[in-house]
C-alpha cells in the first residue's frame, strides 16, 4: 500500500454524526458546523445581513438561529441556535502544520443537496489573495458549500469553506483554522448581543457608526447599517411572509434564497417561488393518482369549486398550485384578501391531501409528511 | 449526396398583419385602475386591445382567436374569460382525456387553468375587478385562447373528444391545397438531408439551426391547424429545446420527419385552413428585434466567421433559418415582411455560400433601412477580469 493511500481521510459513512448543517435565509442556503453545542461558524455572506436564519437538522425540522457576530472581512459568522445539538462538535485546528498535497474533504450541502462530502487535496496552505491568506484546494466547491468545513484525515476543521474562481477549474478557497480560531475565542470572550469585527483592527463594533471606534477607520462601505437593521424585504417576499405570518408560519424557516420559499403545512410541502417577473407560484405535491377511481379523481381534481387554487399533474404527482400575478401585490385594490388567499392556499394543502389518499384511494407523495397525515397513513 | 441548397415558396399563410395599438389606452387603463375606477380601466384595456370594437361590458363581448371563441363578462364586480374547449369522450377515453388536461393544460405560474364543467372542459379565468390590473387582464386575453387553440385538435383526434364553439376555418382551395402538399414534401425533404448534414457535423450549434428551420419554415408557410400543429409542436418542444440531449433531439426529429412524409394528403388536408385572430398571435416585429437577430452582435459575428472559415453551409442555413423564424414569430409593417420574403426568394437555390452572403449583406441593409438610430447597447461587453476578480462565493 502506498503512503498516499494511508493518508485517506476516513470515509463518508457517518458524517451524518458530525454537526454539519444547512443554514437557510431568504438569500441562499449554506453550511455551517458546530464549534460548540449550541454555535455554529459559517460565512458572513451566507448568513448577512439576515440576523435571524433557518438550521435543517438531520430530521428535516429546521430551527430558528440567531446571528450574533459577523466578520465581514474574513467572511465568517458565528450562528447561536436556541438549544444545545446531539451532533458531534468539530474542533477547528490552527492550521499550522498544513501542507500541500495533503487530502482533505469538504462537507457540505452543494447545490442544495445532502449532506455530501468531496475529496481533494491542499492545493496551497497559504495562499495569498486580496491581501489574506487562504487554504487553496482542489476539493469540489459548490453553490450551497460555503460556511462548511474542510477536514483533515483526523476530521479535525482546517478551514472553512468561502469561495472558488469562476474562471478556472478546482481552484476553492478556505478561511484557515487560525483565523476560524481567532474569530471564536474572541467570541468566546464577548457578551453583546450581536456585533461586527471591525476590517482593520478586529475589534467588536456593537453600532453602526461610520468610523470605528478603536482605530479610526472609514467603514462606510461596509453598510453597517444592512448589517444591524437587519435584511430589507423585498415587497413580494414582505406579501409571501405577510401570508406565511397568516398561517402560522415562522417566515425565518421557511425561506429557501431570494424569493423562494419551502416549508411544511401539517403533511404537505409547501414551495413558493417567483418563476419570473410576473408570476408567483405557490404549489404543493399532495399524493400521486392509486390504480382505482381515476375517473371521479381526475373530475374532482378539475372542478370548478376549488378556484382560484387549480390542480394539475406532473407526470404522476397530484399538485394545488395559486399563480399570483406580480400587478397584485403591488396594485391590489384589497391586499389583505390577497394574503388571506396564501392563507388559504396553505391551510387547504394540508386538508386535501387527506381527502385524496381517504376518498379517491391516492397515495402519498413521497415528500409528504406521514405522521401528520390525518389517518396516520 | 449532401443538401446544396434550400428552396423558397411564397406561403400558402396569410401574411401576419401587426395591428397598430394604442398603448396609450393601456397606460390610461392602469390610471384608472390605480385610481379605484377598475370598470373603466377593463374597458379601456379591452378598446386597447380591438380597437374596432370599443365594447363596454354591458353585454358579454366574444371575440375569435383561431379555432378559439374568447367570451369575456363582467357580473357582480367579477370579469371572467371563458373559452369553451372540448367534450369529453364518453367510455375510456374520458380518463385519459382528463389526464391530459391535468398534465398538459393546467400548470403553475398561469393565471387561467381548465376546469370541468359537466362533461365540458373550459379554460376560464375570473377575478374580482378590484383585483384585475390591466397588465394582468392583457396577458390573460393573449395567452389564455392561444393555449386553447393548442389543444382542442389534439384532443378530439387523441381522445374522440367534441370540440366545443369552435369558430369557423376556411379551408383552403385546390390551388392552395396543391401548392401546400408540394411545400410540405418539398420541406421535410429539406429537412432530412439536413438533419443527415447534422448526424455528420456532430455539432449543437448547426443543429440548433436545423431544428429551428423545421418548425419556422413550415409555420411561415402553411396555415397550420387541425391535430398536425400540436403534433409538430409536440416534438419541437423536445428537438428545438437545447437542454434536450442531442442524440434524443436527433432522433425525435428524424421520426417526426418519417411521420409527418407519410402524412396522407387528405388528413393534411384537414390541418390547414385560414383562421381569424382578433389579437395578433405573434409577438410584435420591431426594430430592436430585427437588430438584436441580424444586425451587428454575437449571433451575426458567429454567422461571419462560419463563412469566413469554410462552414457556408452553418451561415447559409443560420441566415435563411433566421429570416424564417422573423417571418413566423412576429407581425411586421408590409414593407418589412416584403423584404424579409425577397431575401429568402433571392437566397433561394442558391449554393450555400452565395446564400449566406447575400443574406448578410440583405439583413445589414434591412436592419440600416429599419432599426432607427438607436445607441449600440454594449452592457453585455462583460469584462473578462483576471482570476482574482472572479472569485465566487460558495453560497
Amino acid at each position: 500500500m502506498s503512503d498516499t493511500e494511508t493518508d485517506t481521510p476516513t470515509p463518508a459513512p457517518g458524517i451524518e454524526q458530525l454537526g454539519v448543517f444547512q443554514i437557510f435565509t431568504g438569500g441562499g442556503t449554506g453550511t455551517g458546523f458546530l464549534i460548540a453545542p449550541n454555535l455554529l461558524m459559517t460565512n458572513c455572506h451566507v448568513v448577512a445581513p439576515y440576523r435571524k436564519v433557518g438550521v435543517e437538522l438531520r430530521d428535516k425540522r429546521r430551527v430558528v438561529g440567531t446571528v450574533r457576530r459577523i466578520h465581514p472581512r474574513r467572511d465568517l459568522a458565528i450562528v447561536e441556535l436556541g438549544a444545545p445539538l446531539d451532533e458531534a462538535v468539530l474542533a477547528v485546528a490552527r492550521s499550522e502544520g498544513l501542507r500541500s498535497q495533503q487530502k482533505v474533504s469538504i462537507i457540505g450541502f452543494p447545490v442544495g443537496l445532502p449532506l455530501s462530502l468531496t475529496e481533494g487535496v491542499i492545493s496551497h496552505p497559504r495562499q495569498l489573495l486580496d491581501e489574506q491568506h487562504f487554504v487553496q484546494t482542489d476539493a469540489a466547491i459548490n453553490p450551497g458549500n460555503s460556511g462548511g468545513p474542510i477536514i483533515d484525515a483526523d476530521r479535525n476543521v482546517v478551514a472553512v469553506t468561502t469561495c472558488k474562481l469562476t474562471s478556472a477549474d478546482n481552484v476553492g478557497f478556505g478561511i484557515p483554522g487560525s483565523d476560524v480560531c481567532a474569530f471564536a475565542d474572541g467570541f468566546a470572550g464577548q457578551t453583546a448581543e450581536f456585533g461586527v469585527i471591525c476590517p482593520s483592527c478586529e475589534a467588536l463594533l456593537e453600532t453602526a457608526e461610520r468610523y470605528c471606534d478603536s482605530c479610526g477607520s472609514d467603514l462606510e462601505h461596509l453598510e453597517l447599517d444592512a448589517y444591524f437593521g437587519g435584511a430589507d424585504i423585498h415587497p413580494v417576499a414582505a406579501f409571501v411572509e405577510d401570508g406565511l405570518a397568516k398561517a402560522d408560519i415562522d417566515p425565518v424557516l421557511a425561506r429557501h434564497g431570494a424569493l423562494n420559499w419551502s416549508f411544511y403545512s401539517g403533511s404537505a410541502p409547501i414551495q413558493i417561488w417567483s418563476c419570473c417577473s410576473d408570476h408567483l407560484c405557490f404549489q404543493s405535491a399532495l399524493a400521486q393518482p392509486g390504480k382505482q377511481q381515476l375517473g371521479p379523481l381526475f373530475r374532482y381534481l378539475l372542478s370548478a369549486e376549488h378556484a382560484p387554487f387549480c390542480f394539475d399533474l406532473d407526470d404522476n404527482m397530484i399538485r394545488l398550485s395559486l399563480t399570483v400575478h406580480a400587478s397584485d401585490i403591488f396594485t391590489h385594490g384589497n391586499p389583505a384578501e390577497l394574503v388571506e388567499r396564501v392563507a388559504a392556499f396553505i391551510a387547504m394543502a394540508d386538508r386535501l391531501d387527506d381527502k385524496l389518499i381517504g376518498d379517491y384511494g391516492c397515495v402519498p407523495a413521497p415528500q409528504t409528511r406521514l405522521s401528520f397525515l390525518k389517518e396516520g397513513k | 449526396m449532401g443538401i446544396t441548397s434550400l428552396t423558397y415558396t411564397p406561403p400558402i399563410r396569410r401574411d401576419a398583419v401587426g395591428r397598430e395599438l394604442d398603448y396609450e389606452l393601456l397606460e390610461q387603463a392602469s390610471e384608472l385602475y390605480a385610481a379605484g375606477e377598475q370598470l373603466e380601466a377593463t374597458r379601456r384595456v379591452l378598446r386597447h386591445l380591438f380597437p374596432d370594437q370599443a365594447p363596454d361590458l354591458s353585454q358579454p363581448f366574444a371575440f375569435t382567436q383561431g379555432s378559439s371563441r374568447v367570451t369575456v363578462r363582467v357580473d357582480d364586480g367579477v370579469c371572467f374569460v371563458s373559452v369553451p374547449l372540448v367534450r369529453l369522450p364518453a367510455g375510456g377515453g374520458s380518463v385519459a382525456a382528463l389526464r391530459y388536461v391535468l398534465q398538459s393544460i393546467n400548470g403553475s405560474g398561469q393565471l387561467f387553468q381548465a376546469r370541468l364543467r359537466g362533461d365540458d372542459v373550459v379554460l376560464e379565468f375570473a377575478d374580482k375587478l378590484d383585483g384585475l390590473h390591466p397588465h394582468k387582464l392583457v396577458e390573460v386575453l393573449r395567452r389564455m385562447p392561444v393555449e386553447a387553440d393548442r389543444h382542442d385538435d389534439w384532443m378530439e383526434r387523441q381522445f374522440g373528444a367534441t370540440p366545443l364553439e369552435r369558430a369557423p376555418i376556411a379551408p383552403l382551395d385546390g390551388g392552395e391545397l396543391e401548392r401546400a402538399a408540394q411545400i410540405w414534401a418539398l420541406h421535410w425533404d429539406e429537412v432530412d438531408g439536413l438533419l443527415k448534414e447534422a448526424l455528420r457535423k456532430r455539432s449543437v450549434w448547426f443543429l440548433n439551426e436545423v431544428t429551428g428551420y423545421a418548425v419556422h419554415r413550415l409555420r411561415f408557410a402553411l396555415p397550420l391547424c387541425g391535430s398536425v400543429l400540436p403534433r409538430l409542436l409536440e416534438a419541437a418542444g423536445t428537438f428545438n429545446n437545447a437542454d434536450v440531449d442531442p442524440r434524443k433531439r436527433e432522433t425525435t426529429l428524424a421520426k417526426l420527419i418519417k411521420e409527418l412524409q407519410a402524412l396522407p394528403p387528405d388528413e393534411l388536408g384537414r390541418s390547414l385552413g385560414h383562421v381569424e385572430h382578433a389579437l395578433s398571435p405573434h409577438g410584435d416585429g420591431t426594430p430592436d428585434k430585427l437588430a438584436s437577430l441580424i444586425g451587428p452582435g454575437h449571433y451575426r459575428e458567429t454567422i461571419e466567421k462560419y463563412l469566413a472559415t469554410g462552414y457556408s453551409l452553418d451561415a447559409g442555413l443560420a441566415m435563411i433559418g433566421t429570416y424564417y423564424y422573423l417571418l413566423a414569430t412576429h407581425a411586421w409593417p408590409a414593407e418589412v415582411t416584403a423584404a424579409l420574403k425577397d431575401g429568402l426568394a433571392a437566397a433561394s437555390g442558391k449554393p450555400w455560400r452565395e446564400a449566406a452572403g447575400l443574406l448578410l449583406e440583405h439583413a445589414a441593409e434591412l436592419v440600416e433601412r429599419f432599426s432607427g438610430d438607436d445607441d449600440e447597447d454594449d452592457d453585455d461587453e462583460a469584462d473578462a477580469g483576471d482570476g482574482a476578480d472572479d472569485a465566487e462565493a460558495a453560497q
